[in-house]
């Protein structure tokens, strides 16, 4: 089946279901009072925040090749080991590599989106390491054996009592009502694991060029925990996470905490230099930074899309996307959802598989008016759509359909000679297509305004 | 005696086949104001639907043809805020590169506020209103208060404006035909919105819009109107 | 080399005249401004509504005795203190807290034993009025796991370690030597809210958070 069969099946499930609808719109509603809060409490002027974060980016993204440099020079002399990865695989492969050279057998790991694009998980199951996702939501999915759901709440789309019947099922707890008491099972569940594993893996929120630092956003304390028990520490970074200054925390990092959570920080914010220096008393022995290309300089060589690598992965897109609201994350089929993954998922992981994503949206534009960073995601998305076209994924009917709508456009006798015609196809002759097609194909009126105006003059 | 101004009709596709009434309405709500009203009976389209499906060359062919009509006309009132967005707004991403000379239309609404004829508008409408924004005249041309300016000036309507940003009926062009399960959804949410604060009127500045909800109305067999902002005025100004 | 391959495939991708920006507006006029007659009060207040606790500490008698009420009821040896002069005195000082404390050497201790502790003391290298959070350096306040591993966090600073806002602190670690491999900003306890939305405080951090702030340079005891 292709990715967009299954989408629009996935699609029209979700859209059908009315409790999918209250969870995931109630979750969202809060979302968005907590960002409305936060957005007052920490900026004067939220717009203009954008516009600079926005050109800091970009500045950033246009020396890209030398800031990476930069950063690479300077964790190297802390300590750290900086791998480059040009796909999913080769960055598999430097991971597995780690592990067998610390002969490691059970890992931690926190939220990391990039991880879940090159299935990192799947690969170190299947080589027989023990691999627990420390973050609650991930935690959740994880047991659930599902996909996350959303870039910043992975398990958005779970009840509380969905997880007390999968915690009673995988961790072995009585039935409860509390959040908190499910919280402090999986916090109970999982403390052993992170004081006994060999490796922590993490991602990176952002990558520092002239501090040489990696920077990591949270609230629960996993993924400090994961950067401060093991031994070893990998961390793994699109290459597009690179900015430029350690001061351009002060931005970013409030940036990302209020559209991502409406939270003015997050709990807990770690800046690392290295592994653990001579005279500290602990942190991990090792540490690798593995930069990640995976398709990310395929979007880079495109002028037009290269900002969408701007995205921070606050999650605030799909937030506001009524597309998502209605569908769910698990119904794109891919890592990245919303309106971002829409964006980059074509570019990713190839035009001809996933150009319906482009087409499964309204473009009604509140995606761009809520990125932190100012992608002008909807005018994107119609960039795509030419693409697709130029690219023939599109279609020999619409094709047809376009030229024949051309004639008619162009001509006002063509089009009133076959008005008539067109009048009795729709409202007679449209039994042909599926009903919810079919009940959003407009009956003609029995006068069209032109026809009125003649009559009137 | 100074003549009235002239204003040129831009007549969208869907009004011209499907909804001819919301354009007559302007008409006459436009006459009642004192102006001139010419329509060219060349134009068809502005182009967007070609346009959002990523036909781009037949686009442009349509677009041309729109913009070669519009030429040297002076004022153009469209009471579409999707249309009136294709032309000031999407034109420039179409047409990357060359150099188009973009005609000065405007949206009925922002027409209004904009002459200050707002002033002259007086009449009645009994019910509950609310306002439907189309994504286009919100987020591309940036309208707010200017529908809200205009229906205030109408008494006997209690007016009731939705708190948050204004969230999409998923008419969005073929959109609605492409994914009609998720624009069936999204219609329904909309109008959820609206029926709990117990509105019976939902006035719009968008024939895609409108038809979108009123499909969605008549789905589930609920007594709502839907009326085009000219249509609501028409009436409420007996014209 | 994927590395060069990379890079290269980056640098072409580039036209030659879009280098430079000419200049990056300043975040001047973006954030509230944190004008505040009392940063003290503020970061209060901060801290307070992030659901961290604040405790006030006049001089080195009245640290003690808030000590001992926040180690209370847990046993001995159940607290485990970072290596510090002034704590070392107040200890010196304080039977009850030395019977409860425990000073030692952290790079001798595996994670087992440390995670048998009921709490962790620490100094910090600055706190942020603005956003009621406390920064602490792997090197000086105790090392990584201190501050994150015991469900209860006590922070004892100065003062003069307020700085108003965020955007100082940045601008303040660019410029500190010696903070190590690792700084954690801490703004509040941990929590989730990934069930339901409902919030929870102490998920895999400390759930509760303590800072005590006093007034004295040097405490007398």
């Amino acid at each position: 089946m292709s990715e967009q069969t299954q989408f629009v099946r996935q699609a029209t499930l979700k859209s059908e279901d009315k409790s999918h609808f209250e969870k995931i719109n109630k979750a969202i509603r809060t979302y968005h009072q907590a960002v409305e809060k936060g957005q007052s409490d920490v900026f004067k002027d939220w717009q203009a925040a954008r516009r600079v974060a926005a050109q800091i980016k970009e500045q950033a993204l246009l020396q890209l090749p030398e800031l990476l440099i930069q950063f690479e020079a300077n964790i190297k002399k802390q300590g750290a080991q900086v791998l480059w990865a040009k796909d999913g695989h080769e960055a598999l492969g430097y991971v597995w590599n780690i592990f067998k050279e610390n002969q490691a057998e059970l890992a931690i790991k926190a939220k990391t989106m990039v991880a879940e694009e090159i299935h990192l998980n799947q690969f170190l199951q299947g080589q027989g390491i023990e691999l627990w996702e420390t973050d609650l939501g991930e935690l959740i999915v994880q047991l659930a054996g599902e996909r996350p759901y959303h870039i910043v709440t992975p398990a958005m789309h779970k009840s509380l009592k969905e997880i007390s019947e999968l915690f009673q099922k995988k961790i072995g707890i009585p039935p409860t009502e509390s959040a908190e008491t499910l919280t402090q099972a999986a916090r109970h569940f999982l403390r052993d694991k992170f004081i006994r594993s060999a490796i922590g893996i993490t991602g990176a929120n952002f990558l520092i060029a002239d501090a040489g630092a990696i920077v990591m956003t949270e609230n629960e304390g996993n993924g400090s925990l994961c950067m401060t028990l093991p031994k070893t520490h990998i961390v793994l970074a699109g290459i597009e996470k690179i900015i430029p200054k350690l001061t351009d925390l002060s931005l970013f990092l409030p940036l990302l905490a209020v559209s991502g959570t409406g939270q003015q920080l997050t709990s807990y914010n770690s800046i690392v230099w290295g592994p653990k220096q001579v005279h500290e008393v602990d942190g991990p022995e090792k540490m690798y930074v593995i930069l990640i290309d995976n398709g990310r300089s395929k979007l880079y060589r495109s002028e037009r899309f290269r900002e969408s690598l701007r995205c921070i992965r606050c999650g605030a897109c799909l937030n506001a996307c009524p597309v998502y609201r209605t569908v769910g994350g698990h119904t794109y089929g891919t890592t990245y959802q919303g309106p971002i993954g829409a964006l980059i998922t074509p570019f990713l992981r190839g035009m001809r598989e996933w150009f319906h994503l482009p087409y499964a949206s309204s473009l009604c534009g509140a995606c761009r008016d809520v990125c932190p960073v100012q992608i002008d995601i909807h005018h994107l998305l119609l960039e795509h759509r030419k693409m697709a076209v130029e690219g023939n994924f599109s279609g020999i009917i619409w094709k047809a359909i376009m030229k024949l709508w051309v004639i008619l456009m162009m001509r006002r006798a063509v089009l009133n000679f076959l008005r008539p015609v067109i009048f009795f196809l729709t409202h007679y002759g449209t039994f042909l297509l599926p009903s919810d097609i079919k009940k959003h194909i407009p009956k003609l009126s029995p006068m069209s305004f032109e026809g009125e105006w003649r009559k009137k003059s | 005696m100074e003549s009235s101004p002239v204003v040129s009709l831009f007549i969208p596709c869907l009004v011209d086949q499907v909804y001819p009434e919301m354009g007559i309405a302007m008409t006459q709500v436009l006459r009642a104001l004192g102006y001139c009203v010419e329509y060219d009976s060349r134009q068809s389209c502005c182009g967007q639907p070609a346009f959002n499906a990523g036909h781009w060359s037949e686009a442009k062919t349509v677009a041309r043809h729109c913009l070669q009509i519009f030429q040297g006309k002076e004022i153009i009132v469209s009471p579409s805020g999707s249309c009136t967005a294709m032309v000031r707004k999407f034109y420039q991403q179409l047409f990357s590169g060359e150099p188009v000379s973009i005609p000065a239309i405007y949206e009925f609404s922002e027409f209004l506020c904009m002459r200050g004829d707002t002033a002259k508008i007086s009449g009645n409408f009994s019910g509950r209103v609310g306002f439907h924004y189309s994504c286009h005249s919100y987020r591309e041309l940036r309208l707010k208060q200017e529908p809200f300016e205009i229906l205030r000036k109408i008494s006997g309507c209690e007016l009731i404006e939705l708190p948050g940003e204004p969230i999409c009926c998923g008419f969005g062009g073929l959109f609605s035909i492409k994914f009609p399960a998720i624009a069936g959804a999204m219609a329904e949410a909309r109008l959820n919105q609206f029926l709990e604060k117990n509105i019976d009127t939902i006035v719009s500045n968008d024939p895609g819009c409108i038809m979108q909800l009123r499909q969605e109305v008549k789905e589930r067999r609920l007594t709502l109107a839907i009326l085009h902002l000219t249509e609501f005025l028409s009436k409420a100004m007996k014209l | 080399m994927s590395r060069d391959v990379i890079l290269q495939s980056l640098r072409s991708s580039r036209s030659e005249n879009k280098h430079v920006f000419t200049s990056i507006p300043s975040t001047e006029n973006i954030f509230n401004s944190v004008e505040s007659e009392d940063p003290a009060l503020l970061f209060q207040q901060k801290l307070t509504a992030l659901k961290g606790e604040y405790l006030f500490a006049q001089n080195g008698n009245e640290l003690s005795k808030l000590l001992e009420n926040l180690t209370e009821g847990e046993g001995d040896h159940q607290f485990l203190v970072q290596p510090s002069a002034l704590l070392s005195k107040i200890l010196y000082h304080s039977l009850t807290l030395q019977k409860r404390l425990v000073q030692v050497r952290l790079d001798a201790m595996d994670h087992q034993e440390m995670e048998r502790y009921r709490g962790g003391i620490t100094h910090c290298e600055l706190l942020v009025a603005q956003t009621g959070s406390v920064v602490l350096s792997s090197s000086r306040q105790g090392g990584r796991r201190l501050s994150i591993l015991p469900p209860l966090h006590i922070v004892v600073a100065e003062k003069k370690q307020i700085v108003n806002s965020f955007e100082e602190v940045m601008q303040r670690l660019e410029k500190k030597k010696d903070l190590g491999s690792y700084v954690r900003i801490i703004s509040g306890p941990s929590r989730t809210a990934d069930i339901e939305k409902n919030l929870v405080l102490g998920a895999h951090g400390p759930k509760r958070l303590v800072v005590i702030l006093s007034e004295t340079n040097q405490f007398e005891v």
